[in-house]
């Protein structure tokens, strides 16, 4: 009976995070915005060099799997440090080591919307890649949207702990960087991989080694964080 | 040949009669140790080890490049260690350790990768290689030079500890999964000589003799190193 109520609260927590973190972009239209015109911006730096190359819908896809990975991870980096910093100025981050229950609720009511987030935008992203780079997205589109999704996971994770992170620091949003792209650089392989395999039209078991570890990492770096949370906003 | 040696004799000299007039205590003994133990690696490696029959010269960096992996390991799993120590305990001591821990590993991370290349020019061809080993101890740099920046960008004191406490533990877990996927990925590094699955290998007697000298140096430079660390850390937090 105890416990039943005990993981009410802890929902009640997340959903409400959740929520407020939709209201604010609701009422602001600044994240989404933002992190889709951020990631055009790198996809169309990527073009310059793909021409430069000449080798638009070129045979081998690897390095369109890259651009779509290199800008998921840019704008990531401004979604993260955006929806912390507005936290931060209105003293949200402070508030959060009041609640009620565990600290890893916080956790997930912060992990959820970035998630979510970060699912919009590579949507688009697959669009810029069939746009600019003549990569034929949708013939395996809900593929790759389930691989790429699986890993946003993990980014999300990382992204959502170390934006908290360095939002402490003297630095603040400049520092995230630095620390998320050394600690995520599994993952990224492993997406890339991943990615590359389905946009060759490879069979798509030769992913599932690196989809493997893109589901032990996302475990990894979940568990870890959600233990560690508490600790970080404690203060 | 013989001005580099002479020049060399000369250093060491003059850092024994250094660190015998500045040092007191322990950290006297530890530092003359090491300085001793670095003269006569010194010596095993040019004069007592044979010479590679495939790689010559150049292999000889081997015997520095080895043991400084080897310790800046041991130096980043000791940061995890007292960085959960620090997290349960909250003693400052823990704090100011898993910090020196840290500088001292990242020194040594330094040196690989500094003498890796040196290595590798001449024998693979090429300076740098995206090559399993290399890539992680790279990236073990990057996130241990991340560790040290986050702590100079946080001012007080009980935060700092906690939120570095909370980075060494993230990182560390976090280099398995490195290793493993870059491994994958691609490997051309030799594999290891010294430590294999089937016990040790085999090496000649004479390369043995200069590998684990140079590795007692490296121990009691590594210690010499922390122990300085440590105490600088306890004087500025004084104060």
């Amino acid at each position: 009976m105890v416990m039943s109520k005990m993981l009410h609260l802890y929902l009640t927590v997340i959903m409400a995070i959740v929520k407020k973190d939709f209201r604010i972009e609701l009422k602001n239209k600044e994240m989404i915005p933002l992190m889709f015109i951020f990631s055009l911006v790198v996809s169309l730096i990527f073009s310059f060099l793909d021409i430069s190359f000449e080798n638009i819908g070129g045979r081998n896809k690897d390095f369109y799997s890259g651009v779509f990975w290199i800008s998921i991870l840019f704008a990531s980096i401004l979604g993260f440090s955006r929806s912390t910093m507005i936290e931060k100025e209105a003293g949200g981050l402070m508030q959060y080591s009041t609640v009620p229950v565990d600290s890893s609720a916080v956790f997930f009511g912060k992990l959820i919307p970035n998630f979510i987030f970060l699912f919009l935008i590579q949507i688009f992203v697959y669009l810029f890649l069939l746009v600019f780079f003549r990569v034929q997205v949708f013939d395996r589109y809900f593929l790759l949207l389930l691989i790429s999704s699986i890993s946003l996971i993990g980014i999300a994770s990382v992204g959502t702990f170390f934006s908290t992170l360095s939002a402490k620091t003297n630095l603040r949003e400049i520092f995230l960087p630095i620390l998320m792209f050394p600690i995520l650089t599994p993952l990224i392989i492993a997406s890339i991989k991943a990615t590359s395999v389905l946009l060759n039209g490879r069979e798509w078991g030769e992913a599932m080694d690196w989809l493997k570890l893109i589901v032990v990492y996302d475990l990894v770096s979940v568990t870890l964080a959600s233990l560690l949370f508490e600790k970080l906003i404690e203060e | 040949m013989s001005v580099l040696v002479l020049f060399i004799f000369l250093m060491l000299i003059f850092s024994f009669v250094f660190l015998f007039k500045i040092e007191k205590g322990l950290n006297r003994w530890l530092g003359l140790m090491s300085v001793g133990s670095f003269a006569w690696a010194l010596y095993s490696i040019f004069y007592v080890a044979k010479l590679d029959r495939f790689q010559s010269a150049p292999q000889k960096i081997f015997y520095i490049h080895v043991p400084s992996a080897w310790i800046s390991f041991f130096a980043f799993f000791l940061v995890f260690i007292f960085s959960v120590k620090y997290l349960f305990s909250g003693r400052t001591k823990d704090d100011l350790l898993a910090n020196s821990f840290a500088e001292v590993g990242v020194f040594f991370n330094t040196l690989v990768l500094i003498t890796g290349p040196i290595w590798a020019r001449p024998i693979w061809g090429v300076w740098w290689t995206w090559d399993a080993r290399l890539t992680t101890s790279l990236i073990l740099w990057l996130l241990y030079v991340g560790y040290l920046m986050l702590r100079s960008y946080v001012d007080e004191f009980e935060r700092r500890a906690r939120l570095s406490a909370i980075l060494g533990i993230f990182a560390f877990l976090n280099v398995p999964i490195v290793h493993y996927s870059v491994l994958w990925w691609r490997t051309l590094h030799p594999a290891p000589v010294v430590i294999r699955s089937g016990g040790m290998a085999d090496l000649p007697i004479s390369m043995h003799i200069a590998l684990w000298s140079s590795c007692l140096s490296v121990l009691l430079l590594f210690i010499f190193l922390v122990r300085k660390r440590f105490n600088i850390g306890e004087l500025l937090n004084k104060f």
